[in-house]
């Protein structure tokens, strides 16, 4: 098996799954172009996208550097609220605040990275925790503690429609395709190199690593800036297609456990895992209350799954996939069945 | 490997920059105006988002029913007369579990996926703002009678609201206390402790009182203001502070549950003050049966009470006995909110989504049950109807105090010190 | 004045906040896992209670005496069926799955009972005493108390019984336990069930104080409990109390002196804070004094 697998070269596995991106995001930027009036399509293809660029993200830090992290909304809705107080109050385009929201929001990773990174087993996931509400809180007391009127607090940032063309939901789709093609650039990118075998080597036993003399410290902490300048962008798409920011749903412990649900359900660690996570949560979140009436149950399945999982297969919906037939295997878990 | 990739990021910027630059996108809209006169279907579907589940359940389910019950009175008639045929309503509604941005999704979702025609509105402000974003975007005519702050508004255009501003309610409260200062029941001027919840529906409150304040320096002083959080569990360390005020009046904005919470532990402290509110909040049965005696003489100035006189008043409080809920005043709302939207389409005489939306910024709407007996919304979609304000008596009941044309009792103020 | 009233206030609090942190401090020093569950099986017990008080009308206080048996059954049964699989894993895996149990439970509820807000109101809750100026609440000098015997019991069992000497000693060094001839994996079940008992009895007592629904405020409490493990020293129990009152203190200093709507931020602040700076919490800076 083994050997038949060496067969197809890296190289040309990359190119498949590089053509695969390529090839969603293409077609999902033309929707709106094929079928002006296909709102609903449009809808659900930016949730879907979203999702993914946030799941891979998180996937980076989580996933790659197995540090857990239960705070990511926080450099969502940092990068949600830096695009949308930017808007408001010097009406800039998101165009040109997202990478300064992402740029903000990996300063910020740093920052909260450099002392938290260093902690053991499952401290850095409660210091996450920690960081996550104190963000939340934070913004929910900004304009008080500073007496200004930036973030309106709990009742939330409308952004007035500015110049029509600029913030269309059909341009918003579009530089969400763009984005999500970054995103998954970089995730395969990170894989290939040296940068993801350092992460991998961390997570699997940073001692080890360290005495192996790979800089653990930096790594992480670069990991975890990545992950937050890709998170802080998807708020920023989020921002101006939405038009509407509060902090109970930016920051809120709920955004939070969706960045850890679908990596974990999609399959930790891997490429593809995040994209089939956010394809299942997105289409559980929108069409479930369509056959079920009561809107805990999707929680209650992913929890149910989650511990499934953990138990039986790890690797997730990426890891069920892997046990069928060699082709996917080989796109999903290139490897020899590793992540 | 690395060239790979770098070709591939090169590859996607090329392309981005050329599709970004094609087409700007038809803005979405419902019906775009222009287009073919929109035929009346035999059924009308219409939507709306509500916290049926979470912290603002109760009024959410209220409403829900207040809803429901409308329609099906209209549809037990046999229907609407739209377009020579009779018609009937269908209401779809999503429990947006009390979160704004869900809230958003659900209504987007009701608009593309579900194509409603028209929309009612849901509760709390904040739910509500992201509410009217999207019904701006998608040109939906939306109908709501859950969001008072006047933040809401800014930029609305087919969005209408029934609950008026909250710096009103402050407002009609120094106006009803000044008549008390007049009678020698309060003090000149009336020394207020304030104590706000952190959302916007606080802050107006706040500034309502403020700006009587500085409008009539010598009739109220404001000698206490801190704002709080939500769902708080101990307000002891801030009822702590108000007591050192030494106020005469506490005025207080906040919600149903943090009400109960904050008067529980306020009597815990002995605490007195000779005027005492909790904004919109202490009438309601489920906060008087909760707090029982805890909860008398307290004022409160609200949209709509049940003790208010009129026919029209009395023919819907029979209609919603049936229901078995207390007649509150967002049940009281949410009727409203369907019979303006039903009335209108009756009076456009088509589902069609530019003539809703002017046949309800157009009409006044009389027969209404909201004090004043009439609604006209403003330009920019918030009515500005009166409040009337109610104080508790013991024994569960409450008297109307405010305005003199609808009291039907004399203020206990001061309050009886126990 | 106002200061030594919001100490005491703190005091009251504190009872609670370490009645709900013991079961994690516990079950993290015998089984090196978080038991992110916790606040998940307070939050049951919170409504066990209400039930109780609903149908029965009776007090929290003594259906304490009722709710943490039954979840001492349910802990160990958590463990025996789900944690045992993961225990010589990674951390990570163990507080996937107990962040798994915790969506399980949340939803649940949820689910099942709907998300409104509960309150129970014994017949007490109206009642106060007061010391000169210093006014209190009798349901919280209760609560107080219910702590403060629940603190004293379970140092007593971990001191004084065989069981409880077999946790602390599990606690230590877990091969050594195995030479010693413990049965490792029973004491564990124990531990973890008694650890779930302990949320519990927080879930039990906090009805008095507080209303509940399934995620208020159980998710603000999870995190003050982690803070305050934290804080304490994960593996002290004593540390645990003096950390709640720690952190009750702050808290409530912040309301007296500052803006109550920073009261939250703090806690979080803290955690941060300790964690990075002092991860042996107050436990290990009065060993290493002891020591030097």
């Amino acid at each position: 098996m083994t050997r038949l697998l060496s067969r197809f070269s890296k190289r040309a596995l990359v190119i498949a799954q590089i053509v695969i991106v390529f090839a969603i995001a293409i077609t999902i930027a033309l929707i709106p172009t094929i079928d002006e009036r296909s709102f609903n399509l449009q809808r659900i293809a930016f949730f879907v996208l979203w999702y993914a660029i946030l799941a891979s993200s998180w996937n980076i830090i989580g996933g790659y550097a197995g540090q857990i992290s239960f705070g990511h909304a926080a450099f969502l809705g940092l990068g949600a609220y830096v695009t949308g107080i930017l808007w408001s109050e010097l009406h800039w385009s998101p165009l040109v605040s997202l990478p300064i929201a992402g740029a903000i929001a990996a300063a910020y990773g740093v920052i909260v990275g450099i002392p938290t990174l260093r902690l053991r087993g499952p401290y850095f996931a409660i210091a996450t925790i920690g960081v996550g509400e104190a963000t939340r809180l934070f913004f929910v007391n900004f304009d008080d503690i500073f007496g200004v009127t930036l973030t309106r607090g709990v009742t939330g940032l409308s952004l007035s429609p500015g110049r029509e063309e600029m913030f269309d939901p059909v341009n918003v789709l579009r530089l969400t395709a763009v984005v999500f093609v970054v995103v998954m650039l970089a995730t395969m990118w990170i894989r290939a190199g040296r940068f993801g075998l350092g992460l991998f080597a961390i997570n699997m036993d940073r001692d080890a690593a360290e005495t192996a003399g790979v800089p653990t410290a930096r790594l992480q902490v670069l990991a975890l800036a990545v992950s937050a300048f890709f998170a802080a962008s998807a708020g920023s798409l989020y921002a101006a297609r939405q038009q509407f920011l509060d902090p109970a749903s930016m920051f809120g412990f709920d955004k939070s456990i969706a960045l850890v649900l679908m990596p974990v359900v999609g399959g930790i660690g891997t490429v593809w895992g995040p994209v089939f996570g956010a394809i299942l949560y997105s289409t559980v979140q929108d069409q479930i209350t369509s056959i079920v009436r009561n809107p805990y149950l999707p929680a209650l399945i992913y929890g149910l799954l989650l511990i499934v999982i953990v138990i039986f297969e790890p690797l997730g919906i990426a890891g069920l996939l892997g046990r069928s037939t060699k082709y996917v295997r080989m796109l999903v878990l290139p490897r020899d069945g590793e992540p | 490997m690395r060239r790979l990739f770098a070709v591939a990021v090169v590859a996607t910027f090329v392309i981005a920059a050329c599709g970004g630059g094609g087409g700007t996108g038809a803005a979405p809209s419902g019906s775009g105006g222009g287009a073919a006169a929109v035929k009346v279907p035999d059924t009308i579907h219409l939507g709306a988002s509500l916290p049926l589940t979470g912290a603002d359940s109760t009024p959410g389910k209220f409403m829900k029913d207040a809803y429901e019950l409308y329609i099906k009175q209209v549809n037990d008639a046999g229907g609407l007369d739209v377009g020579g045929k009779k018609v009937k309503i269908d209401l779809k509604i999503e429990d947006n579990k009390s979160d704004a941005a869900t809230s958003g999704q659900l209504i987007e979702k009701l608009i593309t996926q579900d194509n409603v025609d028209l929309m009612l509105g849901g509760y709390n402000t904040t739910t509500v703002a992201q509410e009217v974003k999207v019904v701006n975007r998608y040109k939906m005519p939306y109908v709501n009678g859950g969001g008072a702050s006047s933040s809401i508004y800014v930029d609305n255009t087919w969005a209408v609201g029934l609950l008026a501003s909250i710096e009103k309610l402050a407002q009609t409260q120094l106006d009803f206390i000044k008549t008390q200062q007049d009678a020698n029941k309060l003090p000149k001027p009336l020394k207020i402790a304030v104590a706000y919840e952190n959302s916007s529906h606080g802050k107006e409150f706040l500034a309502g009182i403020q700006a009587g304040e500085k409008a009539s320096p010598d009739r109220f002083k404001v000698v206490f203001n801190e704002t709080f959080d939500l769902n708080g569990k101990d307000y002891t360390s801030l009822l702590n502070k108000v007591k050192d005020a030494n106020a005469d009046a506490f005025m207080v904005d906040a919600r149903v549950n943090d009400y109960i919470t904050m008067q529980t532990q306020y009597k815990q402290l002995g605490m007195y003050h000779p005027y005492l509110t909790y904004g919109p909040r202490g009438p309601e049965k489920a906060a008087r049966d909760a707090l029982k005696d805890s909860s008398d003489y307290i004022a409160a100035a609200t949209w709509f009470d049940s003790l208010m006189p009129g026919d029209n008043i009395k023919k819907w409080l029979d209609l919603w006995a049936k229901t078995g809920d207390s007649p509150e005043w967002y049940a009281a709302s949410g009727w409203e909110c369907a019979r303006i939207l039903l009335t209108a389409i009756q009076k456009a005489q088509s589902i069609d989504k530019q003539k809703i939306h002017d046949v309800l910024f157009a009409t006044t709407w009389d027969q209404s049950l909201f004090p004043g007996g009439s609604i006209k919304f403003g330009q920019t979609g918030q009515a500005n109807n009166d409040y009337v304000m109610t104080q508790n008596t013991p024994g569960g009941n409450r008297i109307l105090i405010w305005p003199k044309d609808l009291a039907t009792g004399a203020a206990t103020i001061p309050i009886p010190k126990k | 004045m106002r200061l030594i009233e919001a100490l005491i206030s703190a005091l009251m609090v504190a009872g609670l906040y370490a009645t709900m942190s013991y079961g994690l401090a516990l079950i993290y020093g015998v089984m090196k896992i978080i038991n992110l569950a916790n606040a998940g099986s307070m939050m049951l017990a919170s409504f066990a209670t209400f039930f109780l008080w609903q149908t029965f009308g009776l007090d929290p206080l003594a259906a304490v005496l009722i709710v943490a048996p039954l979840f001492f059954v349910v802990g160990a049964v958590i463990e025996a069926f789900l944690v045992r699989r993961v225990v010589n894993e990674k951390p990570v895996i163990s507080l996937l799955l107990l962040f798994g149990v915790l969506l399980v439970m949340q939803a649940g509820a949820s689910f099942f009972l709907g998300g409104d807000v509960r309150s129970v109101r014994p017949v007490y809750i109206q009642e106060v005493v007061h010391f000169g100026d210093v006014t209190l609440a009798y349901n919280r000098i209760f609560v107080f108390l219910a702590g403060l015997i629940i603190l004293v019991a379970l140092e007593l069992f971990l001191r004084n019984t065989f069981l409880g000497r077999a946790i602390r000693a599990l606690a230590q060094d877990r091969d050594a336990c195995r030479l010693a001839g413990i049965d490792v994996r029973r004491v564990s079940m124990i531990a973890f069930g008694l650890g779930t008992a302990l949320a519990g009895a927080a879930g039990a007592l906090l009805t008095a104080v507080f209303p509940f629904d399934p995620s208020n405020p159980y998710g603000v409490l999870q995190l003050k409990s982690f803070t305050i493990i934290v804080l304490g020293g994960l593996e002290s129990i004593p540390g645990v109390a003096a950390a709640a009152f720690v952190l009750a203190a702050a808290e409530n200093l912040t309301v007296t002196l500052s803006k109550p709507q920073l009261e939250n931020l703090v806690s979080f602040l803290l955690l941060v804070v300790v964690l990075v700076v002092m991860p042996g919490g107050l436990a290990a800076l009065i060993r290493r004094r002891r020591i030097a």
